[in-house]
């Protein structure tokens, strides 16, 4: 894609931070990982790349940094479920909505044997504002994939060219293998929370 | 290699030395717009590039505005641009900048590959701040001729302001 296209696309995107909350509409619909694929911003096609995962995959081992830039590694044991949340930018409308959907969830039910994981290629600085600022539920980890987008690489959730992750949900089981995927066709959409919690109960 | 030091660790810079006297490398940055900002954006200019951890850190965030005053107030003197450049995102970067104002200064995101902290040497390459940009200043003459360089010692101590301005005024 040209770049000066890309640009024009992504200050598209940007604009709508003026607009109202709740304005994203969740979907049920889902699109393939990884490289050959794509996501739509509103009007144009952005390309993915990396290695998509699928179904029944196990989880690669990926390192992230927490909130306090220690490691998280994906395939660390588990005693619980993973929803893996992953978000483009907590510095974009959409990712704001999502993270304010999921955390008044977990304000309201109980989901003791799920952890609730917010993955963006923001620091892990921005990310600690973003949770304080917005008293996001502290069950949420947010974990960073800025410093070596490896987790984009070798989950195929990496948007080409601008090093920013498409929105996808993924819930990992106690053996570290994937049971649920749902990415995403529009970036602007928000993928459905309650399916995939209760997919996540039924490995608990 | 050269060390700089956080508390009382020490921690690795990789990347290829800069000396006081050579040309500028090229590079290429994202800007908060998502276009590429390179060296050549700036030819024929005065420019400090000023490196950093993240802007939602607090050291940095004042030494980003202090930046901002000395900009002000060396623009009725000599045209200096002032580029602060990190790993934050570039809606990260619109962020800050919208939220505190900062008129005087530009930005851009290294966010997207590690190779201009490499070709600047302050890329971490040990602790907990692997893959971030350490607190660097580099000036830059109308001529691309590199005026001034310090890496700063302590991660989050503050750079010398004066030196890098006053090395574009000689």
């Amino acid at each position: 894609m040209k770049k000066t296209t890309l640009s024009a696309l992504i200050a598209c995107f940007l604009s709508t931070a003026t607009l109202a909350a709740n304005q994203f509409s969740t979907v049920t619909d889902s699109a393939p990982l990884g490289i050959g694929n794509t996501v739509t911003l509103e009007t144009a096609p952005l390309q993915l790349t990396g290695h998509a995962v699928k179904l029944g995959d196990m989880m690669p081992s990926i390192m992230l940094k927490q909130n306090d830039l220690s490691d998280f590694d994906t395939t660390a044991p588990s005693k619980n479920i993973r929803i893996y949340n992953i978000i483009a930018s907590v510095d974009t409308p959409v990712c704001d909505e999502q993270l304010h959907e999921l955390s008044d969830y977990l304000n309201a039910n109980n989901t003791s044997g799920i952890d609730f994981l917010a993955v963006s290629a923001d620091t892990p600085f921005a990310q600690s504002r973003f949770a304080k600022a917005a008293e996001i539920n502290k069950q949420i980890t947010f974990l960073s994939d800025a410093v070596s987008h490896s987790f984009g690489q070798k989950t195929g959730t990496q948007i080409a060219g601008i090093g920013l992750l498409t929105r996808t949900i993924i819930v990992v089981d106690k053996n570290n293998i994937i049971r649920h995927i749902q990415r995403v066709p529009e970036l602007t959409t928000t993928p459905d929370l309650t399916k995939a919690i209760t997919i996540a109960k039924q490995y608990i | 290699m050269n060390y700089i030091s956080y508390k009382n660790a020490s921690i690795a810079i990789t990347g290829v030395p800069v000396n006081i006297g050579e040309q500028a490398r090229q590079f290429s940055l994202t800007s908060v717009h998502f276009s590429p900002v390179t060296l050549e954006h700036f030819e024929g200019n005065k420019l400090i590039i000023y490196t950093f951890p993240s802007v939602d850190s607090t050291l940095c965030a004042n030494t980003i505005r202090e930046f901002n005053l000395w900009a002000m107030r060396f623009k009725y003197i000599t045209d200096i641009t002032v580029l602060c450049v990190s790993i934050d995102t570039p809606f990260a970067l619109i962020r800050f900048i919208e939220s505190e104002g900062l008129d005087y200064i530009k930005f851009a995101s290294c966010y997207h590959s590690p190779i201009f902290m490499h070709d600047y040497n302050t890329l971490i390459s040990d602790s907990i701040f692997t893959g971030f940009s350490a607190r660097a200043v580099i000036c830059i003459n109308e001529k691309n001729k590199i005026q001034h360089h310090e890496l700063i010692s302590h991660l989050f101590d503050e750079p010398d302001y004066s030196a890098a301005f006053k090395s574009l005024i000689k």
